[in-house]
């Protein structure tokens, strides 16, 4: 594996984690927004890559992927339908924060890589240097 | 219980380095060499360029092309050094 292929490699990580972070900021913030009547519940997604190495070209997919509604009874709220419940997509916040941190860590855990990598290679440099 | 005994550790296999390669003019290496120093510099600028408009590039992708470029740039200096040593070892030379 030459250099090129593992900086490769860490930039798909790096993405890959960075959607993660942005697919469940997107979610957090989605989760006390009133659906309108007819609109899906829905919330995003990051495609679970089938291979590695088919997914490093090109970015991280994100799909949709239809939740429950999460009904609240507020009679003055604009959006409320004819029984007064308002609807809102059933974000489960606890797992958006366990991803949050999951992909933070593995973020951190894949610029540690890159830098071990380019500091072996500046080590490498070194071989055969009189001191 | 069976034990079995460890074995002796097998020996590195060593491909001799003249069975791989073919002879190059060195100078045409040394012209591919600042070719794909100056194509990295290149993607690092675009990279750049593209970061600082916003179109989309996220940090880490400019990050590590600037480190590429500043890597593949640091490699042609110790070739360089390498290459300078090598010459006054030989002008040093008394004949």
């Amino acid at each position: 594996m030459s250099l090129d292929k593992i900086s490769e490699t860490v930039r798909f990580g790096l993405s890959y984690e960075r959607m993660r972070v942005e697919v469940a900021s997107y979610n957090l913030a989605i989760s006390n927004l009133a659906l309108k009547s007819g609109t899906p519940s829905t919330v995003q997604r990051v495609a679970v890559p089938s291979g590695f190495f088919q997914h490093m070209q090109g970015k991280p997919i994100v799909i949709t992927e239809s939740v429950e509604e999460r009904l609240q009874v507020d009679h003055s709220h604009p959006l409320a339908d004819e029984k007064g419940l308002v609807h809102y997509p059933k974000v489960d916040a606890a797992k958006e924060m366990a991803t949050l941190v999951s992909a933070t860590r593995a973020y951190e855990a894949n610029i540690r890589a890159y830098n071990s990598l380019r500091a072996m290679t500046l080590k490498a440099f070194e071989i055969g240097k009189q001191t | 219980m069976v034990t079995t005994p460890i074995g002796a550790v097998s020996s590195l296999e060593i491909t001799p380095i003249h069975n791989m390669q073919q002879t190059t003019d060195f100078a045409s290496l040394l012209g591919t060499g600042l070719a794909a120093v100056n194509e990295r510099a290149n993607v690092a600028a675009g990279t750049l360029a593209a970061y600082a408009v916003g179109e989309g590039v996220s940090t880490h992708e400019l990050m590590i092309a600037l480190e590429q470029a500043k890597l593949s740039m640091q490699f042609a200096i110790e070739v360089r050094n390498r290459l300078l040593e090598a010459y006054q070892e030989l002008s040093r030379l008394q004949i």
